[in-house]
């Protein structure tokens, strides 16, 4: 193996609050720090941690893509592995869930011989679990991103919970955008979402970002007033099971074993 | 609000290295701590951080209903908040992700007038998505209880990620100490699998990393030889999607795109 390695980490959702102490460590020793978060505190915070801190945030730039974005981040990251140095990168969340740079350099980084890990973080799907009361493993639980979720047909089970990232900008990374506005865009998530629950269905919109002591915003609705409510680019949509979440436990179980 | 508080926190898998501050700051400041963690090694490393520590594994027996067990931990938790006390319950891996008792104690103690959070850990799944690089902001990505999946006969789309959870204890619901808690159930689930997927579709058997020094499990398997696999009862099943899922047209035009 070659010298120089790439450690992807990340910091949950509450500047130092969520960060793994693994993730901590690594962030702390490494030769060379690059970061990519949702506020100023955290960044304030990782510059704290290690002085070879830079942002990797002025690659993004308005009506650049994010697929463009990621690459110039990823050219930023692996020339300082190159150089033989350990070298960490940091995002919010979890590098794994809905961050492209992180799985690209890990892969890059590999395909050229050197070590590379990806450590996980608290996702924001984590923190809508821990704060709606949600166990995924109840009901079963789909998530995916609003975008692919209309653009591809996904089949889905309406029994199950269903998680819909990125709710407030549908159409605005992989595609080329036409004018349509946003309203326009959860109206037709809401005609989807309205084939298989009734219009009345409750709806959660749920921004997980929030600075402590806040809470995250927390938005119920139902389906056909989905359009109107307040949805930022970080939300994601929950949709509860058809026919509730009543805690139902393990008795499907018992069933199996009588049988 | 009544004086007596409940915060519910998890340890991650890797005994320390995947607490987060926030959940450390929890347990070391209740005034009694209860947890239920998966291996001895955590247990040591929590009993260090508070000297109120006290496992709920002895709610378990062998024989004995689990939900009957989950309940006993309710109470045994919720005994202390009463007196008002700050209590804080540590699970591994999330404690929101595959636990009943911590759920429950959330919703008893709120409905009793408690102030009661849950703070997120770093559940199977988050290990799962760094160690197999699957993304679900890519693809999106489908997790089920695998008796539940087969029971309820679980809609999916085979062109996403599909997880699988339990798979070797398929329809048991009292404890045991086997290794591998059930083969039949294993045959049961991938015959009902291969009628979306084929044969030859590799799937992968996963066990998160219990240790710093220990890597994870990963075991690629055609779909075909998962009854033989090595599996046992914290293993995940992990199914590829079958195919890539094309843009529809009319929904692109629809929200007014085109493709890129």
């Amino acid at each position: 193996m070659k010298r120089g390695s790439l450690s992807v980490v990340g910091t949950g959702h509450r500047i130092a609050g969520q960060v793994t102490l693994e993730s901590q460590a690594l962030i702390r020793h490494a030769d060379r720090l690059f970061f990519l978060v949702d506020d100023d505190l955290t960044a304030l915070w990782l510059r704290g941690l290690n002085p070879a801190a830079e942002s990797l945030r002025r690659f993004y730039v308005r009506g650049r893509s994010g697929l463009t974005a990621s690459h110039a981040m990823v050219e930023r990251i692996l020339p300082a592995v190159r150089r033989g140095l350990d070298v960490c990168a940091a995002f919010s969340g979890h590098p794994g869930v809905y961050v492209r740079p992180a799985s690209e350099a890990v892969l890059r980084a590999r395909s050229e011989g050197f070590h590379a890990a990806m450590y996980p973080g608290i996702s924001a799907v984590d923190c809508l679990y821990a704060d709606l009361g949600v166990d995924p493993a109840t009901h079963g639980c789909s998530i995916f991103e609003a975008t692919d979720f209309l653009v591809c047909r996904r089949k889905f089970d309406p029994r199950s919970s269903l998680v819909l990232l990125q709710a407030g900008t549908i159409g605005v990374t992989q595609y080329v955008t036409r004018s349509v506005s946003r309203a326009n865009r959860l109206r037709v998530l809401a005609r989807v979402l309205e084939q298989s629950f009734s219009p009345r269905h409750e709806v959660i919109v749920y921004d997980s970002v929030a600075l402590p002591p806040f809470a995250p915003f927390v938005q119920r609705t139902t389906l056909a007033h989905l359009p109107d409510a307040r949805v930022n680019f970080l939300s994601t949509l929950f949709i509860p099971p058809r026919g509730g979440t009543p805690p139902k436990g393990l008795n499907i179980n018992a069933c199996v074993e009588r049988r | 609000m009544r004086n007596g508080s409940l915060t519910v926190v998890g340890t991650g898998h890797l005994i320390a290295g995947q607490a987060t501050p926030e959940a450390l700051q929890s347990i070391k400041t209740a005034k009694k701590f209860f947890y239920l963690v998966g291996d001895p090694a955590t247990a040591y490393w929590l009993e260090t951080l508070n000297p109120t520590a006290e496992t709920l594994e002895n709610s378990f027996r062998i024989g004995r209903n689990r939900m009957d067990s989950y309940l006993e931990m309710v109470e045994r938790v919720l005994a202390p908040v009463r007196k008002g006390l700050r209590v804080t319950v540590a699970f591994y891996g999330h404690p929101g992700v595959f636990v009943f008792p911590s759920h429950e104690a959330v919703r008893r103690a709120r409905s009793e007038g408690f102030a009661a959070t849950m703070l997120p850990g770093i559940s199977a799944e988050d290990c799962l998505f760094a160690d197999l690089g699957v993304d679900p902001g890519q693809q999106g990505c489908q997790s089920f209880e695998a008796t539940d999946f087969i029971l309820r006969k679980r809609k999916f789309d085979a062109r996403s990620p599909l997880i699988l959870w339990q798979v070797g204890g398929i329809g048991v619901t009292t404890f045991r100490s086997k290794h591998l808690w059930s083969r039949a159930g294993l045959r049961l689930l991938t015959s009902v699998l291969r009628k979306t997927y084929p044969a030859e579709h590799e799937v992968i058997v996963y066990e998160a990393a219990q240790y710093p020094v220990c890597p994870p499990i990963i075991q690629p398997v055609p779909l075909s030889q998962l009854p033989k696999a090595r599996v046992s009862i914290i293993s995940t099943l992990y199914v590829p999607p079958r195919e890539m899922a094309r843009p529809d047209r009319r929904m692109l035009a629809r929200l007014g795109l085109r493709s890129a």
